[in-house]
């Protein structure tokens, strides 16, 4: 095993060789270097993809910040390195090391992996490789760091759970102590990894994947998910906090540029709109808002702690927050008294007011994002999203006559139930929107549009779907862009395959772990880098374990049939999903439950009421 | 008021470029609330002006930089506010006034001091001392960096190597290093046949003179 010296004399004379070493040089402000011997808990925080990426992950940022406040641990963070280093790394023996201490991962006692979502799995597996840690939790005992993962990627954990000893289901801020209580009370007492996992799995949140049996029937549905140890605790429970905590503002300033580089407060999480197609919109519930002070504050000292010179707010919808437009005044006012610019991603056409919009009036520079989804009246009740043309329209004349010139419109295609008509739909409303961007703004307006295709999700009503033909994309994708050629529209449209992938991944059973490691040994990384992916090292994974892929995909679902996640509990019950499902089918819509409670579950799950904790935090 | 830092870049920040280390500087200003100018027109940008680029990969003893700021300040509180606000790698040597209408540091510096430390036993003393002599003793050294055709012997001021550490020879060169003039450490040592990943390279210092006409 390689020791710290060898490790440091490697990159002092070796790192200048890379692309981008600033990656692996850690030493950012507000970066926390604890004394390793002064702890009893070593934490290593892991973000399977490069730096450049993970670096203003705010959950890492989160946990990273949890698990430092304690005196009894201390957390260091590592991310994926890129492939020229992996290489020069693997030539001279160094193993994957953390950037504070720059410690190897196997000398940590738990490795926690962010995973926002599935195309990082081979990544994760990468990682674990680097470090000499054994892929299969199996494999690893009590002398290898504990492996654990968290993210929205775990709302279907099985198609990781060869890899993984312990999922965390939902939020962490609170779970994350738990954890370590548990993990140092167990150290002290020098139980085995089998006691540890016995004791974590007492946590409500925490899913032990190998205390869990799953059974097929011979046509390869699910015949039966039962635990094996505690067999009547036969689901998991995601974790929610009842009130947000303190919002972290000592984020990490990058020495070197990274994808995003600003002081972020997060005003709200959950979300009361029912969009079918939206995992993260079912999975966040309940809703939960910020105070207008706190947020403000927050902004403030995030400020002055990190000296970014960009600040944002984050939500799934941010003009639903019930202070929406106070709030956005009151951050236009600072970041104008400071300099200091301001993005505002997430708004809703339907929160548009005049009052929304002279708030913004002042930044009106940058692109504008409203998200139709669908191109008909039909399709958008279809999926929950019941906003009107009319309304959509009149949101884009209100926008481009308060002088923005750049309009980014986000589109799906391959809902169940679509049309050529629907599509025809996309197309009109581009044409429309670009007719009165040319006459309200002229040769200045920049229309891009995007249009993706959706990957039925679980946790959605729209799980049972099956995700759209091959074929059939591409006769939607080509009919959108020969109608729109004439027009100055810029359309980007991500690859099918990397769809594809997407929903393999997202939508497998425990059969994938399989396939996912022999993808991996057959070179797939960063799959989710538009360079770095090969859907054919997928399909020869498939291939060579004997499954066949669209078996996950191009199925439509009973109702009756055992979803692989059948056993993570959200909180929103699955016949309310499935009557969505059912309400999609005929065109019905479900008004954002704000105004009427259609009883999701959330309140009866979680012995809450919604109304009163949306306003707590 | 215009103020002239003196500063080290070592440690972590080692692999940040120029345009990085711009926007640190300017970051750590603003944690220190000391507001910096801005340059008018379409794209303000905060006039910090650094006096000569240091490569990626070299530590810096002796770098410049000018910072403009909104208020007139005494040097020592400046490097009072910056103190705990700079990240790790960033030091300040000394802070001075510069008056305003001084000339951009970029045009003051005439030459770099460097030294470079080769790791191990990639080379020797008497081998170093050979290929030396032998490099100086040519009229011109025709290189392409970048895709450019450049002479690389005007810009050689002076050579020298002495035994370092543990027997490892140490190199000390003093190169050009004006707009459009400048010899980089890394070209004589590739010229010579090494590579990068075997010697490691130090600023000591910044040699200033009056601008050219």
């Amino acid at each position: 095993m390689k020791s710290k010296i060898d490790i440091s004399t490697f990159l002092d004379r070796y790192l200048i060789t890379v692309s981008k070493p600033g990656r692996y040089a850690g030493g950012e402000f507000n970066q926390i270097k604890k004394d390793w011997g002064q702890v009893e808990v070593h934490f290593a925080l892991a973000f399977p993809d490069v730096y450049d990426i993970g670096l203003p992950n705010l959950g890492m940022t989160i946990l990273y910040n949890e698990i430092n406040s304690r005196q009894n641990a201390l957390a260091e963070r590592v991310y994926c390195p890129w492939t020229d280093m992996e290489e020069l790394m693997r030539a001279h023996g160094i193993p994957l090391f953390t950037l504070e201490n720059k410690v190897p991962l196997a000398d940590f006692d738990i490795v926690g992996f962010s995973l926002p979502y599935e195309t990082l799995y081979t990544n994760f597996l990468n990682m674990l490789d680097l470090s000499g840690i054994p892929l299969h939790s199996s494999q690893r005992d009590g002398s290898f760091p504990l492996i654990i993962a968290g993210g929205h990627a775990c709302f279907n954990p099985e198609p990781m759970h060869a890899f993984v000893d312990a999922f965390i289901i939902g939020e962490g801020e609170e779970i994350i102590h738990e954890i370590l209580d548990v993990y140092a009370a167990n150290k002290e007492a020098g139980k085995s990894k089998k006691d540890l996992l016995l004791s974590l799995s007492k946590l409500a949140g925490v899913y032990i994947p190998q205390f869990f049996n799953v059974s097929f029937h011979a046509n390869g549905q699910i015949r039966q998910i039962s635990n094996t140890v505690e067999p009547e605790k036969d689901h998991i429970q995601k974790r929610i906090v009842r009130k947000l905590s303190k919002p972290v503002t000592k984020f990490l300033v990058p020495n070197i540029k990274t994808v995003n580089e600003r002081a972020l407060v997060e005003i709200m999480r959950g979300c009361s709109r029912g969009c079918r197609f939206c995992q993260a919109g079912m999975i966040t519930r309940p809703v939960r808002e910020r105070k207008t002070d706190e947020i403000l504050e927050t902004l403030l000292e995030s400020i002055e702690n990190t000296g970014f010179e960009e600040i944002s707010l984050l939500s799934l919808s941010t003009s639903d927050h019930s202070q929406a437009t106070e709030i956005i005044n009151r951050v236009m006012e600072v970041s104008e008294t400071r300099d200091i610019g301001f993005s505002l991603p997430s708004l809703r056409v339907e929160s548009f007011n005049a009052e929304l919009m002279s708030a913004m009036q002042a930044k009106r520079k940058g692109n504008f994002t409203i998200a139709p989804e669908a191109g008909s009246d039909a399709m958008r009740s279809r999926i929950n999203k019941a906003i009107q043309t009319e309304d959509i329209l009149a949101t884009a004349e209100d926008i481009f006559n308060m002088g923005w010139t750049n309009l980014k419109l986000y589109f799906m295609i391959g809902f169940p139930g679509e049309t050529m008509r629907d599509v025809e739909g996309i197309v009109d409303l581009c044409r429309q929107i670009n007719s009165l961007a040319k006459k309200l703004v002229g040769g200045r307006a920049r229309i891009h549009a995007s249009i993706n295709t959706l990957i039925p999700k679980s946790h959605t009503p729209f799980q049972w779907a099956s995700f759209a033909k091959e074929d059939e994309i591409l006769e939607k994708y080509h009919f959108i862009m020969t109608e729109l050629k004439k027009t100055q529209i810029k359309i980007d449209w991500p690859d099918y395959e990397k769809s594809l992938l997407e929903a393999w991944l997202s939508r497998g059973d425990r059969r994938l772990s399989d396939v996912i490691e022999e993808a991996w040994k057959n070179g797939a990384k960063f799959d989710a880098w538009h360079e770095c992916y090969d859907i054919n090292i997928w399909r020869n994974a498939f291939d060579k374990i004997h499954i066949d892929p669209d078996f996950y995909t191009l199925r439509e679902r009973s109702s009756e049939e055992i979803l692989p996640w059948e056993h993570i509990h959200i909180g929103v019950a699955k016949k309310y999903l499935l009557k969505e499902y059912e309400k999609s089918q005929s065109l019905e819509t479900t008004v954002d439950c704000r105004e009427i409670c259609h009883a999701c579950g959330i309140q009866a799950y979680y012995h809450l009421n919604c109304s009163q904790i949306r306003g707590q935090s | 008021m215009r103020i002239r830092v003196n500063f080290e870049k070592s440690g972590s920040l080692i692999y940040t470029s120029v345009l990085d280390v711009q926007k640190i500087w300017e970051r750590s200003f603003r944690r220190a609330g000391l507001k910096i100018q801005y340059s008018k027109g379409f794209h303000p940008q905060p006039r910090i002006q650094i006096a000569n680029p240091l490569p990626v990969g070299f530590i810096g003893r002796d770098e410049l930089v000018d910072v403009w700021l909104e208020e007139e300040i005494s040097p020592d509180k400046v490097v009072a506010g910056l103190a705990g606000k700079l990240p790790e790698g960033l030091s300040i040597n000394q802070i001075k006034v510069v008056e305003e209408r001084s000339p951009a540091p970029v045009n003051l510096v005439r030459y770099s001091d460097y030294i470079v430390i080769f790791f191990d036993e990639t080379t020797s003393y008497d081998r170093l001392s050979m290929e030396f002599s032998q490099l100086l003793e040519r009229e011109s050294i025709p290189r392409v960096r970048n895709r450019k055709s450049y002479d690389l012997r005007p810009l050689i001021h002076t050579i020298s190597i002495e035994n370092g550490e543990e027997g490892l020879p140490l190199v000390s060169m003093r190169l050009s290093s004006s707009p459009g003039k400048t010899g980089r450490p890394e070209e004589v040592l590739f010229e010579l046949g090494y590579e990068l990943s075997d010697f490691k390279v130090e600023r000591t210092r910044l040699i200033l003179g009056e601008p050219e006409k």
